[in-house]
């Protein structure tokens, strides 16, 4: 393929830089990667609804890219049927244009999807058929009680299928178009974590529970599924072509658990995951919503050069720089609050500060803090992508320094 | 001779079979239910303390709320619940705002709250700026706390604040903000009186804004 530059004065591609932040390594300049949903559809001037067809969504999507980028990674959340984001997230969901308003945003409900039995399941299964039991926990256990229209046994199966294939051959189609524009692509699919998975689908009560009584259980049907992580990864990478992995970690941090639960029960299944995915070369990004503060010092264990932690504003960025930066590279986390009410001015001088201390020695993206808010301010956020140029190269900030030290 | 310390001691120790086996014991024992409450609220209240030291997380509030709701349902089993001591409580009304059906934070906040002796009114989810004004009113309560997971609920809430000022109860009513996407800016934007991410922060907002002078 054709070597692209997303800017004049760029001597790397998207991917290059890609692949050099999150080996800690110093790239031409910051790369910006902002995760974009629903503000496309407010953007062009569509509604939320019609993100689910194809043209549209694509269609919203380049335009901002065209208006307000470019950007060098596509970090992408469309599901393209909306059965599938149980896949992403195990709980009830209401979305717009079905159950909401079209201009609605999809949103979660606490109830109890995962029985308290389905820890024993999970373990039985993983030993019957280890490479399968996540896909069968899915199909078989959590899919018909999200969705009553899917049915159970078979019909699941009948139902899910198709979907998933046609989701990721149109990711696929998605994702040569961004990389003939010379933009990377982030990971091959996203996933949410072992212990979130549960904490999740039990709800948020009944797992509170759990933590009381079944942490045995927790942490062996975590380890039980390690292996079909790693299976379903493969297909999933095989179909897209992207050979990065995605694990989001929304029930993980501390406003949640303590950091000693964390060790306990997350944090293993976790680290063996990453582990196993760097053996096969293949980098994790952690999507790491909420206040990590506490958890820090713990994911130094995981192996060096191999991950990516994204931020979403909750947790002292600057801290995770200090304490992990080392070892993983760093990705966040301009806030939702402040793309959407916030002044230019303010943007830019909080994307300059993020560029300076958290980008410094290479091992940064810059990103939105979590999704870019449906209703930040178009000016704002191009402030954020011309940031990476303005204050991003690192050619620039060796001279500046050169001249101060002169 | 009852060992009311020990029932404290162990809602905050988190010790949720051994707590409401205390308090049946006290109950059966015929110690008075508005005493039995206390106590809890006293396990409660050193809950807080360790929260906010840190030493609990959100896992560990939503806990010890747990225990006292079935401390609580014991007692309305056993038709022993001292209804009379809601009378002349300081009423604080809760709801997610326009368009935001999130309410797990919502319920974390109501449940201290409640610990902490308040009324609570719960308006739910999606709550329009007028209802809340009207439920305000209805029940003459103190204080207002919206919670929000989404940005899209800015208009929302701005447009709440307005609606008690343009009511004339602004200086009556107070407002705090809650959840993920709240900060001080929005804090602002709305013109509200108190933000935080902290349930904690709820009841002690909650209690400051309804102290006599």
């Amino acid at each position: 393929m054709k070597e692209v530059k997303l800017h004049p004065r760029d001597t790397m591609t998207a991917e290059e830089r890609l692949r050099a932040v999150i080996n800690l390594q110093v790239p031409d300049r910051v790369p910006v990667s902002p995760l974009i949903y629903y503000f496309a559809a407010r953007y062009a001037g569509i509604n939320n609804a019609e993100l689910y067809d194809p043209a549209k969504f694509n269609k919203a999507l380049d335009r901002v890219f065209y208006d307000l980028g470019p950007w060098d990674i596509h970090y992408y959340i469309n599901a393209y049927h909306r059965e599938l984001i149980s896949f992403f997230v195990p709980m009830k969901v209401l979305e717009p244009g079905f159950e909401l308003p079209p201009n609605s945003i999809r949103q979660f409900l606490e109830e109890e999807i995962m029985k308290e039995e389905d820890y024993q399941w999970i373990m039985r299964v993983s030993k019957l058929t280890p490479r399968y039991a996540l896909y069968r926990l899915f199909m078989e256990r959590w899919i018909p009680r999200i969705w009553e229209h899917v049915g159970e046994g078979w019909r699941s199966y009948a139902f899910m299928w198709p979907r998933l294939i046609s989701a990721g051959l149109r990711w696929r189609l998605e994702f040569e178009r961004w990389k003939r524009r010379g933009v990377a692509i982030m990971y091959a699919c996203p996933t949410e974590a072992a212990f979130d998975n549960f904490s999740m689908a039990r709800g948020m009560l009944k797992f509170v529970e759990d933590l009381r009584k079944r942490q045995e259980e927790i942490a062996q049907a975590a380890d039980a599924l390690v292996e079909s992580f790693v299976y379903s990864f493969k297909m999933v990478s095989m179909i897209t072509g992207v050979k990065r992995a995605d694990l989001c970690l929304h029930r993980s941090s501390n406003d949640f658990i303590s950091p000693e639960t964390f060790r306990k029960l997350s944090l293993p299944s976790l680290k063996k995951l990453v582990e196993r995915f760097a053996a096969l070369g293949v980098p994790t990004v952690l999507h790491c919503d909420g206040n990590w503060d506490l958890n820090l010092e713990a994911l130094r264990e995981l192996p060096a050069g191999k991950a990516i932690m994204q931020c979403d504003g909750s947790t002292n960025i600057f801290k995770a720089k200090e304490i992990v930066g080392d070892r993983i590279c760093i990705m966040g986390d301009v806030p939702a609050d402040l793309l959407a009410l916030g002044s230019p001015s303010e943007v830019d001088e909080y994307c300059h500060r993020l560029i300076e201390e958290v980008g410094k020695g290479g091992g940064f993206i810059l990103a939105s803090g979590c999704e870019l808010a449906p209703n930040a301010k178009p000016e704002n956020v191009k402030v954020m992508m011309e940031s990476v140029v303005k204050y991003g190269y690192y050619q620039d900030r060796a001279a500046e320094q050169a001249r101060k030290i002169a | 001779m009852e060992n009311y310390e020990e029932l404290a001691r162990a809602i905050s120790d988190l010790e949720e079979e051994r707590a409401i086996g205390l308090a049946e014991k006290m109950l059966s024992r015929g110690v008075e239910p508005l005493r039995v409450i206390e106590v809890c609220r006293e396990g409660l209240k050193l809950v807080g303390e360790r929260y906010e030291r840190r030493e609990y997380f959100l896992s560990g509030l939503i806990l010890s709320g747990e225990i006292f709701k079935e401390i609580v349902a014991m007692m309305e089993e056993r038709r022993l619940f001292p209804h009379a001591m809601e009378e002349g409580q300081r009423r604080v009304i809760l709801g997610a705002p326009l368009g935001d059906v999130h309410d797990i934070g919502k319920g974390i906040v109501s449940m201290l709250l409640r610990c902490s002796g308040f009324k609570v009114i719960d308006l739910g989810v999606s709550v329009s700026p007028s209802e809340f004004v009207e439920e305000a009113v209805r029940h003459r309560a103190e204080v207002v706390g919206i919670t929000t997971l989404i940005t899209m609920a800015y208009e929302s809430i701005r447009e709440t604040v307005s609606g008690f000022e343009r009511a004339g109860l602004r200086d009556r009513v107070r407002i705090m903000l809650g959840g993920g996407a709240i900060s001080q800016r929005v804090c602002d934007y709305a013109g509200a009186d108190a933000w935080s991410h902290d349930a904690m922060d709820a009841v002690r907002f909650a209690r400051m804004f309804t102290r006599k002078e």
